[in-house]
């Protein structure tokens, strides 16, 4: 494969020991092994949101007559597990509200068919 | 198009980047993360770092935005060369940057299309980037080149 970009990018150990770059230490200290749920949580949320849209979307498109109770655990079970409860409240909401778009446009088509 | 950039550093793992932004507001670092999404996408996080927390959906006002967005530009390449089976996702985090990122892709299309496959995403709906529409997200594929 070519290789587009050739540039030598400097690892973050050449940059610290750079004095012009000590504070990209303390950084590093703080963000390495935390996840983005904690690190940038807004982010994270909209992420997750898209994410079970996109899920749930599919999820009715292969078994649209699935009991919600399945379409929630199945969705949730594909997730990451480092999901804080007020987000699980929001996407479980999303979930629901995305099936029962899916479930509307459906019986939509069908009386305009009909 | 990449113009003039910032120095960026690498992690060893070329998931988390950092680098400084210089302007009338002062020193600001940056840090771009990649984080597994789904099925080989991985998201791309993008924000200031403040008394060691990130904030990602503050305006710094350093009026260096175009060489903040070709630093970004460089690292995507970067990451995407280490790592050219994984896909990148960008969701910008509200309405000021989702304008910012639709306006990059937009002028930058034609360098981009060089290496990437784009893909934008509006009201759930995914596509083929197309430069006369808007997106809510954009996926980037890195081309093989035979």
């Amino acid at each position: 494969m070519k290789n587009i970009e050739e540039n030598k990018v400097p690892t973050i150990e050449e940059a610290l020991n750079d004095p012009a770059h000590a504070r990209f230490h303390e950084v590093l200290r703080h963000v390495q092994n935390k996840p983005l749920s904690e690190l940038m949580p807004k982010k994270h949320e909209l992420v997750l949101m898209d994410l079970v849209e996109i899920k749930t979307k599919k999820l009715y498109q292969d078994t649209p007559n699935l009991p919600m109770k399945k379409v929630v655990t199945t969705i949730f079970e594909s997730l990451t597990d480092d999901i804080p409860a007020p987000l699980m409240l929001k996407l479980t909401q999303k979930i629901l509200d995305v099936w029962e778009s899916c479930s509307l446009t459906i019986q939509k088509n069908k009386a305009v068919a009909a | 198009m990449i113009t003039e950039h910032y120095d960026y550093f690498a992690y060893e793992s070329k998931t988390l980047y950092l680098f400084e932004s210089e302007g009338e507001q002062g020193a600001i670092i940056k840090i771009v993360m990649f984080t597994p999404y789904e099925s080989n996408f991985w998201n791309l996080a993008f924000g200031d770092v403040n008394d060691n927390s990130i904030d990602d959906s503050v305006i710094s006002n350093n009026h260096d935005i175009v060489k903040i967005m070709s630093t970004i530009g460089k690292i995507v390449y970067d990451f995407s060369a280490q790592y050219p089976t994984r896909g990148i996702y960008i969701r910008p985090v509200d309405e000021k940057r989702k304008k910012l990122y639709n306006h990059v892709f937009r002028r930058n299309y034609d360098a981009i299309s060089r290496v990437f496959d784009v893909l934008g995403i509006f009201d759930a709906i995914e596509e083929e980037y197309s430069p006369k529409k808007s997106y809510d997200v954009f996926k980037l594929k890195r081309k093989f080149v035979k």
